[in-house]
């Protein structure tokens, strides 16, 4: 727990001061509060003695005043600890965020997105409670039980003793339950876990659910679960129960201890009436401490476990990110040698042996079927995988040398499927460009990319907020503001992994036309399904699991018996198939 | 999106309408709600009637050295603070009982309304947004009770248990000792807005900062790879800062707020000091009776600064409740008034004109009549998107066609029980499903009345049995949606012997596009045999071996019945099948262009 705690240290001491200075508040806030007691004590010793009036009074507005002084540190220290773990959380958000932006594609692979925005939810939130709430309750707490038995040591140090023995009684239960409340609030975590699975398991399936006629089994296996969650609770709650009224017997307890021995002092003549009403109000302000003192515990726990969870992102190391300083020249050339390239975890090699070049300027298709290794060559080009050094090669520099960021610079991609972000479409588009995009630059991508004529028809046009606030697009509008993402970059290197396949077929001609200008002097490399695409370009490469089945000019490959041909084949079938079955 | 980015919008924290019906689930456990307020109310007494006693202590043993009365009164305070003690505990187990049970009730109410809603329903809501009603939703409902409710009475009960004894001892002092009260009052209110409103704010920021971590999280290779790192963690550090300046603002609001009620609490004790030391100096007030004020006033400000902790949770459970009943709300699937008797169940099956939209915009099947005799073979063939799934659903019901009639038994699906319905089918998909269970309760699914000879001659049946006695618990065997240790051939078997086990009139079969090995393959298909033998069977196929085998062929193209017939006859018409047949049952597999959205 220490070993996560160190991690937090150098964020809190990023505040040192505003720390400093929020304990200090809370030291003099204690301090005024352990006055009352005793100036009651005085006036009451007083009023025995037959005291004058106005001293009565002046102890009343004293008191009064201690307390407005006391109510000013609560506030100023409750403030100023509260700010700074604000600020500890800022920092350590933005820390987090910085970090999963260096994080490469293979740990997202690994990690669910949903585990690790809960970590930078949740987690978060409970170091900043323990940055927080957690530091000052524990200092309040030790410092208001120090001061009070400080005050009651004053008056009495045997009675202090004796009501020490049922308030650290307190402590004992809260101490003693601690570690099996925690293992039960677990076990009540974990089968709402389980209980959120199956339910989660449910609507899933809920289509096959429904077609089974599963309801009623269904409904059955998750009163299973939910009896088990209740009765986990339920055994939580008695020892909840338990503790609880334990902790308010034994702080009772202390009171009795007060008013019996304090009451036989005072017949005996060895205590007074006024030490028996400041020792009573010692100890009601010793009531939330001791009862604070488990959730201060508890608390430091959690923090300290979800700082852990925290430091296991930090700790992850960012992407391999090349030595060389500069970028690669803007020619655009590209180079496979001998590529073999695996996922990891045992998986097969997703390439095996490839090699190709291509050359500045031109255009070329690949093709294949599905998993045939050619989504794996555009991650590759734009590093978002490391592929083994001396495999790949862009303006002549091996691609492990060259840094991700001027790489990415120079290309221009559009994926299959498309990652737009809850935003304006223009947004969306000028997100492609490399600076602020110049005027008209939106528009003319929007044009290119044939994105603009459906923009037109909405209530927003270009500034149309999209996504689940706004307009939902469809599978090829997507593809389309995708590509206007690329455009606008104006890349020397241009990669479209099946980019148009979710476009209709007359958009798609559209868009091809106004690309085939725009691809004019720009390498560009067109992972495609669409035949069409590849014996317009000027070189094709086939992929077939893994390897390059064949390669070369269309024309030539059309020429020959071969795995394009049949490939070209077979889509001038489907092609005819679907003008055929065309409504009338 | 990620569910829990939306739960920003709060309500009110108290909503009568809401609050009424959510006291309608209470009902079943009245019995135990009223034993949870007579044990609160006991709590209180016992915590309440310390204060006379201190004062008899004080005034009377103490002050008088009657030294073995003392022993007796200190003998009563021991009494009281251990019944405080034991009801204390009792409350806390009563109260979490029927909290407990009340949550328990409102899950499975709201699981099990969940399962008789239309599928298009489940297509309209992301499973995380129902993932929080059966779980956030719910709990925050528990906290209403406990830490609503019940927390309520019991400061209620002390706040006016504390002004009655303070009243009896001196009504001049109770009135003095409680003149910041009011001004407490205000307080309250005042700050109850403050924070109501700042609460409000936060949640939006919060709401907007997670939105976009969460957006962030899921598109950072797209963030990556348009190198917008820098340009995305400032408009994070934008948001981030927008949300610790709000959640400064309400920093500064509580840091206020307890610290006015503490010092309210000390003004009190002040004007009790004064007020009741100079009662003391003219004889109108005993030291005991102070001391028992001084208790008292302590005692008082505690449950005010309670009442205001709990507004934060109030307002969080109005919210859930709110989403919870709208949910309830939602109508179930019709089913035809009960009592009404199944159709004999001959078998047959027929569309009559029917067409259909998933959207209302794209139209996926349309116009579309066919009638399948009882016994009858079909083979639905047509590219993916041609509205083969549609038909079977449309079957099942799980949808209703927009105009047309679907006729199961001769009967329209849409006045049939649609539970009653599915039963009428057997279902083995191309994806095999197993629900969490054991492998016999896959076989059985649901069926408690079938005898466990039926669920192994239909693993028998299925050729399954081999595998069954191989796994280490047999039958008893556990098997999980995901990660079961079954082959994709042994889950092939193990569906159709829950088919054959069910005995089913009319079975819809979806092929598997790619075959297992050629084991498990001669098996499967053996068993398929015995399961389609004398049944009606509608099979969306995918291999030649089952096209032969089918009585009649129907071809889908862009949702309309293109062609009926045998497959010789379709071939020598050379129309869509024949080409569909050399694209989908010849040769490699070329991936066909995925049918076009019409907006797109």
């Amino acid at each position: 727990m220490m070993r996560f705690f160190r991690r937090l240290v150098p964020y809190l001491a990023a505040y040192r001061g505003r720390y400093a200075a929020g304990l200090a508040a809370v030291v003099m806030a204690s301090a005024a509060g352990m006055v009352s007691p005793l100036f009651i004590r005085r006036a009451i010793q007083e009023l025995e003695r037959g005291a004058r009036r106005e001293f009565i009074i002046n102890t009343a507005i004293a008191l009064i005043l201690f307390a407005v002084v006391r109510a000013l540190f609560v506030f100023i220290g409750r403030t100023v600890i509260l700010a700074a773990s604000r600020a500890v959380e800022f920092d350590l958000r933005s820390d987090l965020y910085r970090h999963l932006e260096r994080l490469p594609a293979r740990w997202y692979d690994r990690n669910r997105s949903g585990d690790v925005t809960s970590r930078l939810i949740n987690d978060l939130e409970g170091v900043r409670m323990l940055a927080g709430i957690g530091i000052m309750a524990l200092a309040s707490t030790g410092l208001t039980f120090a001061f009070s038995m400080a005050g009651m040591c004053l008056i009495d140090l045997k009675l202090a003793l004796i009501s020490l023995v049922p308030l650290s009684l307190v402590s004992i239960v809260t101490a003693a339950t601690g570690p099996a409340m925690h293992r039960k609030s677990l076990a009540v975590q974990d089968q709402l876990s389980v209980l959120s699975a199956r339910a989660q398991e449910n609507f899933t399936g809920a289509r096959v659910v429904k077609s089974f006629a599963q309801e009623e089994s269904e409904v059955d296996r998750f009163r299973t679960e939910c009896v088990d969650y209740q009765r986990r609770n339920m055994s939580l709650a008695r020892l909840r129960g338990l503790s609880f009224a334990g902790m308010t017997l034994f702080m009772e307890f202390a009171i009795l201890a007060t008013l019996y021995f304090g009451g036989r002092g005072i017949v005996q003549g060895t205590f007074s009436k006024p030490d028996l009403a400041a020792f009573t109000t010692f100890q009601f302000q010793l009531v939330w401490p001791m009862i604070a003192i488990g959730w201060v515990v508890a608390l430091a726990q959690r923090g300290a476990a979800c700082m852990g969870r925290l430091a296991e992102i930090l700790d992850e190391p960012p992407a391999p990110d090349g030595d060389g300083s500069a970028g690669p020249a803007r020619a655009g050339r590209i180079e496979v040698r001998d590529l073999t390239f695996s996922y990891g975890d045992g998986r097969d090699p997703a390439l095996r042996g490839v090699s190709f070049a291509i050359e500045p300027g031109s255009r070329v298709a690949i093709v294949g079927a599905t998993g045939s290794g050619k989504s794996t060559l555009a991650a590759l080009l734009l590093k978002l995988y490391e592929p083994p050094p001396g495999t790949l090669f862009v303006d002549g520099r091996d691609i492990t040398t060259i840094p991700a960021s001027p790489l990415r610079r120079v290309v221009g991609s559009a994926p299959q499927d498309v990652f737009l972000f809850s935003d304006t479409l223009r947004a969306n588009i000028a997100f492609g460009a490399l600076d602020q995009p110049a005027d008209g630059a939106v528009e003319s991508a929007a044009r290119l990319s044939r994105i603009a004529a459906d923009a037109e028809r909405f209530p927003d046009k270009l500034d149309q907020r999209i996504g689940e606030r706004g307009v939902t697009l469809s599978g090829g509008q997507k593809q389309r503001v995708a590509l206007a993402r690329a455009a606008i970059r104006d890349p020397q290197i241009l990669v479209l992994d099946d980019a148009l396949s979710s476009i209709d077929a007359h958009t798609e001609q559209e868009v091809l036309s106004s690309l085939r200008e725009f691809m004019k002097g720009r390498t560009s490399i067109l992972i495609t399904h669409r035949m069409a695409v590849a014996l317009d370009s000027d070189w094709v490469i086939v992929l077939d699991g893994g390897k390059v089945a064949e390669q070369g000019p269309p024309g030539d490959l059309l020429g020959r018996p071969g795995l394009f041909a049949a490939m070209v084949d077979r889509q001038k079938l489907a092609d005819e198939l679907d003008g055929n079955g065309a409504a009338p | 999106m990620n569910p829990w980015m939306e739960e920003e919008v709060q309500g009110r924290a108290y909503d009568g309408r809401l609050m009424r019906r959510f006291l309608g689930f209470l009902r079943p456990h009245l019995g135990w709600v009223a034993l949870a307020f007579l044990l609160v109310a006991a709590r209180v007494g016992c915590d309440l009637v310390t204060a006379p006693i201190l004062k008899s202590t004080v005034d009377g043993p103490i002050a008088e050295g009657r030294f073995g009365d003392l022993l007796k009164m200190c003998g009563l305070f021991a009494a009281a603070v251990v019944g405080m003690a034991i009801f204390e505990f009792l409350e806390l187990l009563v109260t979490n009982l029927v909290g407990q049970r009340l949550i328990f009730d409102l899950r499975l109410k709201v699981f099990s309304h969940l399962q008789r809603l239309p599928l298009k329903f489940h297509d309209k809501n992301p499973v995380g947004r129902l993932l929080i009603r059966v779980t956030n939703d719910v709990e925050n409902l528990n906290e209403l009770f406990t830490s609503g409710l019940v927390a309520f009475v019991a400061d209620i009960l002390l706040i006016a248990g504390v002004l009655a004894m303070m009243f009896a001892l001196s009504w001049k002092l109770a009135l003095a000792t409680l003149a910041p009260a009011p001004l407490t009052l205000i307080a309250v209110l005042i700050f109850r807005n403050v924070a109501r409103n700042q609460y409000r704010d936060l949640r939006v920021k919060i709401a907007r900062l997670n939105a976009f971590l969460n957006e962030s999280v899921n598109g950072m290779r797209t963030v990556q790879i348009f190198t917008r790192e820098k340009t995305w963690l400032d408009r994070f550090r934008r948001l981030g800062d927008d949300y610790r300046t709000s959640s400064n603002r309400s920093v500064v609001t509580y840091s206020v707020f307890f610290p006015v009620v503490d010092l309210m609490a000390a003004v009190s004790g002040a004007i009790l000091l004064a007020y009741g030391g100079l009662s003391i100096m003219d004889g109108t007030l005993s030291f005991g009776a102070f001391l028992a004020f001084w208790y008292l006033a302590q005692k008082f400000f505690f449950p005010v600064r309670d009442l205001s902790e709990k507004y934060n949770i109030l307002q969080a459970a109005m919210a859930s409740s709110e989403r919870l009943f709208e949910l309830l709300d939602t109508p179930e699937e019709s089913t035809p008034a009960a009592g009404a008797a199944p159709p004999a169940p001959t078998g047959e099956v027929a569309f009559d004109h029917v067409s259909f939209s998933y959207d209302g915009v794209t139209s996926v099947l349309q116009d579309v009549s066919f009638v399948v005799r009882p016994g009858e073979r079909i083979a639905l063939v047509g590219v993916t998107g041609a509205g083969k799934t549609t038909i079977t659903s449309l079957l099942l019901r799980l949808y209703e066609g927009n105009s047309g009639r679907v006729l199961v038994d001769g009967v329209d699906v849409r006045s049939r029980d649609p539970v009653e319905l599915r039963r009428r089918f057997g279902l083995v998909l191309q994806d095999i499903f197993l629900f969490a269970g054991s492998v016999e309760d896959n076989i059985r699914l649901g069926d408690r009345t079938m005898a466990r000879e039926r669920v192994e001659a239909a693993a028998r049946a299925a050729g399954a049995d081999r595998f069954i006695s191989r796994l280490p618990g047999g039958f008893a065997s556990e098997v999980r949606e995901r990660g079961s240790a079954l082959s994709t051939g042994e889950r092939q078997l193990l569906s159709v012997a829950r088919a054959l086990a069910a005995d089913p009139g009319i079975l819809i079969l979806d092929e598997a596009t790619s075959s297992v090995d050629t084991e498990s393959e001669m098996l499967f298909q053996e068993a398929l045999d015995r399961l389609l033998a004398g049944r009606t069977a509608l099979v969306i196929a995918h291999r030649l071996s089952t096209i032969r085998r089918v009585d009649r062929i129907l071809v889908l193209h862009h949702g309309r019945l293109a062609e009926v017939g045998t497959h010789e006859e379709l071939l020598r018409k050379g129309g869509v099948y024949a080409k569909l047949y050399r694209l989908q049952f010849e040769g490699l597999r070329v991936p066909s262009r995925p049918r076009a959205p019409i907006t797109g």
